[in-house]
């Protein structure tokens, strides 16, 4: 194993940490906010939302603490190389990171915005009673699913999947245009 | 200075970035404004004074910053002239991409808003110039201004923090350690 496999190693354990800790936040306003909605069925919601959350957590620690080895090597490429050239080899392995942790943080923030708007809906839904029925749909359903939010979330969605996927293309971009700055920054300096 | 240095260089002037984001976002005047009429003379001079408190943490932590990265790191192994640049260089790319990336998350709504406000240019003429009245659009309370200018101006730094802050990475080289002193020996 080389150091980029180390670095990369260390950034996913500290990306999984982080989602952990803001699932863990997360989860729990939700499961408060569902428990005040509905007091008597505390219970129920306990037990639908608590193994979820262990889920969760379960998922998260497996892939960005346990597998993370399988994982450093699918963003850095292969560690057979005993120490690549740090200069070159470094860089595009940091930026595919940076990418990588970038992404998780959309497709969290599309994640959350989803369950976050669609939950108001669910409440409704579940609603036994009729008599609050209206002013209850225009509280907490006026104006959450419109046109303008699920494109917003569709974006979102696409540049989050593109950016965990590595970006090659940005990825790409980035270290010519930072091996350019590099290299005019060294010029400049010779002339002076 | 030497590679730790920078990497709490870096860290710094990410930091700094944060700060200045989110103490914007977080103003105490937007809040006051939204209960009581708002008055001009103070809230400008609020304005000025909360500005002034975000440009010195900026200041400190983004642009000079690197007496209080020696000062977290302590003494090390010192980089020559070429290959601190080179670091400081990347380093400070990888981490404003970084930033950039995660304020892109947070500005895209913005981003569409503005997409969808050149739908409504049109009509916004059309009230200027057939019935002489401010368009309707531009009719917003004191915190809605400071929201939406709020909102512009952090979707564009994080456009520019995505393309690589090149004018902001060539400033801080040129006021790195290294290079202000081979300028005087030279």
């Amino acid at each position: 194993m080389n150091k980029i496999h180390s670095f990369a190693k260390v950034v996913l354990a500290a990306i999984g940490i982080f989602f952990a800790i803001r699932i863990i936040a997360n989860m729990t306003t939700l499961i408060s906010l569902t428990i005040t909605m509905h007091p008597d069925a505390s219970i129920i919601t306990a037990v639908i939302w608590f193994p979820l959350l262990g889920l969760c957590l379960a998922v998260i620690c497996y892939i960005f603490l346990y597998k993370r080895e399988w994982l450093a090597k699918w963003i850095v490429g292969t560690d057979a190389i005993a120490e690549p050239d740090s200069q070159i080899q470094w860089l595009p392995a940091a930026f595919r990171l940076v990418c990588v942790a970038a992404g998780m943080y959309c497709l969290y923030t599309v994640g959350w915005d989803v369950i976050y708007r669609l939950i108001p809906l669910i409440q409704y839904y579940m609603s036994k009673s009729d008599t609050p029925r209206l002013g209850y749909k225009v509280l907490y359903t006026a104006n959450i699913l419109n046109i303008e939010q699920i494109i917003g979330w569709l974006i979102m969605l696409a540049i989050g999947i593109y950016l965990v996927c590595g970006a090659p293309h940005f990825v790409r971009w980035q270290v010519k245009k930072t091996l350019k700055q590099c290299a005019t920054s060294n010029y400049q300096q010779d002339a002076s | 200075m030497t590679k730790t240095q920078i990497i709490a260089k870096t860290i710094l002037t990410v930091l700094g970035i944060y700060a200045v984001v989110t103490l914007y976002q977080f103003y105490p005047g937007q809040y006051v404004c939204s209960r009581e009429e708002p008055h001009i003379l103070r809230e400008i001079l609020s304005l000025s004074v909360f500005t002034v408190f975000v440009v010195l943490v900026a200041y400190f932590m983004s642009f000079k910053n690197n007496w209080l990265a020696s000062k977290i790191t302590g003494p090390g192994e010192q980089l020559t002239q070429q290959t601190q640049m080179v670091w400081l260089i990347k380093s400070l790319r990888i981490g404003l991409v970084f930033a950039g990336l995660m304020l892109l998350g947070r500005s895209l709504p913005t981003i569409m808003k503005i997409s969808k406000t050149f739908f409504l240019i049109g009509s916004a003429f059309d009230d200027i110039a057939i019935y002489k009245s401010i368009p309707k659009v531009l009719i917003l309370s004191y915190p809605e201004w400071f929201r939406h200018i709020y909102n512009f101006l952090k979707a564009i730094l994080a456009l520019y923090l995505i393309c690589g802050a090149p004018h902001f990475i060539r400033w801080q080289v040129k006021h790195s350690p290294h290079y202000e002193l081979g300028k005087v020996q030279t």
